[in-house]
């Protein structure tokens, strides 16, 4: 009997308490992690409009405007007109970048999870396969079938041979172009229009979803966990692979491993994400994850990640040449060391804004021996 | 700064002391050991010099925790950091791992509350091994009655060695659970507390330093530390048996277990093992200066 009043009481107690806590509930004040409220949620849908959605409906526009363009074209291409057409590649992958650096879009949506590699294929070992098979698809005789046309030669990539083919000159590629019959264009057109369905459907996700504005917590982690994964992209691939500096090319400089190498675009590509990492760090016309971290006691790291950002960005504005004018086996510009060591810097910041956000408070029991 | 003062220690979820641990030790107690409680509350315990040392101790070593323990440690966020960078440098960047955010956190929960514990297994063993470490452990020995503030007099050396332990645990698992699997690892809490270490304070960590002789029973005895366990590892005979806070496992494997449930709860005669033989003044300076010189008396 008591043992049993015993057992209610002591149920009784742990309810009690459970139901006094308000004064010690966990108070979210950080870059991450709190619970989820009105103003936090407002500052979700500005990141959601203003940069995500943004950004890929900037990536459609483009898209839109190069497949009219490619269609327009009834007779030989002038050398204006490839000029033309190689600029609005580098919209694209400047748009693409932006997309790419903060695609959180495969976090919400197991169907959207691969898009980045639809997309293009940096550094899978598979930009090699593209040209070999865009070579291989020229040189077929007849009309064009879709099916020899390989899945990851519709990609940027696939658009990026097609119009820079190894770094040729504008009367080479106007020549390469004009030839068969301008078959070039046909298989960029279904490049082209590979890109852009994807691209509509990152901007459909995007326009339509209610998950990333609707769990607080989870989304300030995603975005977090995003960024820092996009700076080591973008440190280790895009940088310190081709100058060098990671440990798997350590002292083998070899520009060929830059991610837009044929097209000597690869600056253009880095300085997009780091613009893409301002609009979600930096200090903007909407709010976004700075100003709400800022807001809530992490302003002293995120003025560290925005000096960051800035830094690396007027370092990138230091080139006068392509990138890859930097790096030769023998020498690597000291520009490049620098940027990479900017960034490498930001990736700490970032890693401690997350760690900042755990809220690991000094447990004074821990502190007590027994 | 006042967050730390000692008064707050009974409203902070996080301490020994709070007073939701308090009661329910209080309520066990006057349910099940109404006659022990009486002796916890009688004049020869409750006023024994080694209480009022404690009460004294108390204060005292909150206000020096404040003032100058806490800034000598270093926080738990720059381990965290250190570590994290230290694992991308010479095993590379991975990308983050998936897994289910219940499952993250109930396993960093788990793995943190049985790491902390083993932590605490091992140091407080050598807290006993290690002969100069010995010297300041033995100011929490020297306590001849036990009461739930004997849990804090403790030499602010070996708060300074339990509080690295703590950063340097809680750095290295969290820095391991950041490379893996990214931001937003925490701890299940409740109220605040890491689940565990709230559901142990309930039921009965305040009976550890206390009177209360409450058994688990032989077979829970192997599992998990119950006060009676740690009432002996304070008697004159058992006091180097029983090093663990909350898991029994430690002490079982590591070859240092005494059942409570075996002894009887009689034999209760706390202090410093018979053979050091020293008769202890209860002083506040002998506690805090014994350590450094022989010929203050504890
Ligand atoms: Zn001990």
């Amino acid at each position: 009997m008591i043992q049993k009043l015993a057992k209610s009481t002591l149920l009784g107690v742990v309810l009690f308490f459970g139901g006094c806590g308000g004064d010690n509930a966990y108070d979210g004040t950080n870059l991450v992690g709190g619970n989820p409220s009105s103003v936090q949620g407002d500052v979700l849908a500005s990141i959601q409009k203003n940069i995500l959605l943004n950004n890929a409906t900037t990536l459609v526009e483009n898209l839109n405007e190069v497949q009219s363009t490619l269609n327009s074209f009834e007779q030989n291409l002038s050398s204006a007109e490839v000029q033309s057409l190689q600029s609005d590649f580098v919209n694209i992958i400047e748009n693409w970048k932006k997309v790419e650096a903060i695609y959180v879009a495969s976090e919400y949506d197991s169907a959207l999870r691969t898009m980045p590699i639809n997309m293009d294929f940096f550094n899978k070992g598979k930009n090699f396969d593209v040209a070999t098979n865009i070579d291989y698809v020229l040189g077929l005789n007849g009309s064009l079938q879709t099916a020899q046309v390989k899945k990851t030669t519709k990609t940027v990539t696939g658009i990026e041979y097609l119009l820079f083919a190894n770094q040729a000159s504008i009367e080479e590629m106007k020549a390469l172009i004009n030839q068969d019959s301008q078959k070039r264009l046909e298989i960029m057109k279904l490049a082209v229009a590979n890109v852009y369905d994807n691209a509509l459907l990152i901007q459909a996700f995007y326009k339509e979803d209610v998950k990333f504005i609707s769990n607080v917590e989870d989304t300030l982690n995603i975005l977090v966990n995003t960024l820092v994964q996009s700076t080591f992209d973008l440190r280790e691939l895009r940088i310190g692979e081709a100058a060098g500096f990671i440990f798997k090319t350590k002292d083998d400089p070899k520009a060929e491993r830059l991610e837009y190498f044929r097209s000597k675009k690869s600056l253009e590509a880095i300085k997009a994400i780091l613009l893409a990492h301002q609009e979600v760090m930096g200090q903007q016309s909407f709010e976004n994850l700075a100003s709400f971290a800022s807001s809530n006691g992490a302003d002293a790291v995120v003025k560290k990640i925005q000096a960051n950002l800035s830094n690396a960005l007027a370092i990138v504005g230091e080139f006068s040449t392509p990138l890859q004018n930097g790096i030769t086996p023998a020498s690597v510009d000291t520009k490049i060391k620098r940027l990479y060591d900017e960034i490498t810097d930001l990736q700490k910041n970032y890693f401690e804004s997350l760690i900042n956000a755990l809220e690991l408070t000094p447990d004074i029991i821990e502190a007590d021996g027994d | 700064m006042f967050d730390y003062l000692t008064f707050d220690y009974f409203f902070d979820v996080n301490q020994r002391i709070y007073y939701g641990y308090v009661m329910m030790a209080f309520f066990i107690a006057f349910v099940f050991f109404r006659k022990s409680l009486k002796k916890q509350f009688s004049r020869e315990v409750l006023w024994h010099k080694s209480a009022r040392l404690d009460y004294l101790y108390f204060i005292v070593s909150g206000v020096l925790k404040v003032a100058i323990i806490l800034p000598l440690l270093i926080g738990v966020n720059e381990v965290t950091l250190w570590v994290v960078l230290r694992l991308n440098e010479y095993f590379g960047y991975i990308s983050r791992i998936r897994v289910s955010k219940e499952i993250l956190l109930l396993s960093y929960t788990l793995v943190l509350f049985a790491v902390s514990d083993l932590s605490r297994y091992w140091l407080h063993r050598l807290m006993h091994s290690v002969p100069i470490l010995w010297r300041f452990h033995r100011v929490h020995h020297s306590a001849e009655v036990l009461n739930p503030l004997t849990f804090y007099r403790v030499h602010p050396l070996e708060n300074i060695l339990f509080g690295l332990r703590y950063v340097l645990v809680t750095g290295v698992i969290t820095a391991i659970y950041i490379y893996f699997f990214g931001a937003g690892i925490r701890a299940v809490e409740f109220l605040g507390a890491n689940i565990l270490v709230f559901v142990f304070s309930m039921i009965g960590s305040n009976l550890r330093h206390s009177h209360i002789p409450l058994s688990y029973g032989v077979k829970l005895e192997k599992w998990f530390i119950s006060p009676l366990q740690h009432q002996l590892h304070h008697t004159k005979i058992y006091t180097h048996r029983n090093f663990g806070s909350y898991l029994a496992i430690w002490d079982r494997w590591f070859g240092t277990l005494t059942l409570g449930k075996a002894k009887s709860s009689k034999i209760l005669d706390f202090g410093l093992p018979i053979k050091e033989r020293e008769r202890v003044t209860h002083s506040l300076l002998g506690a805090f200066l014994n350590p450094f010189i022989k010929g203050i008396k504890l």
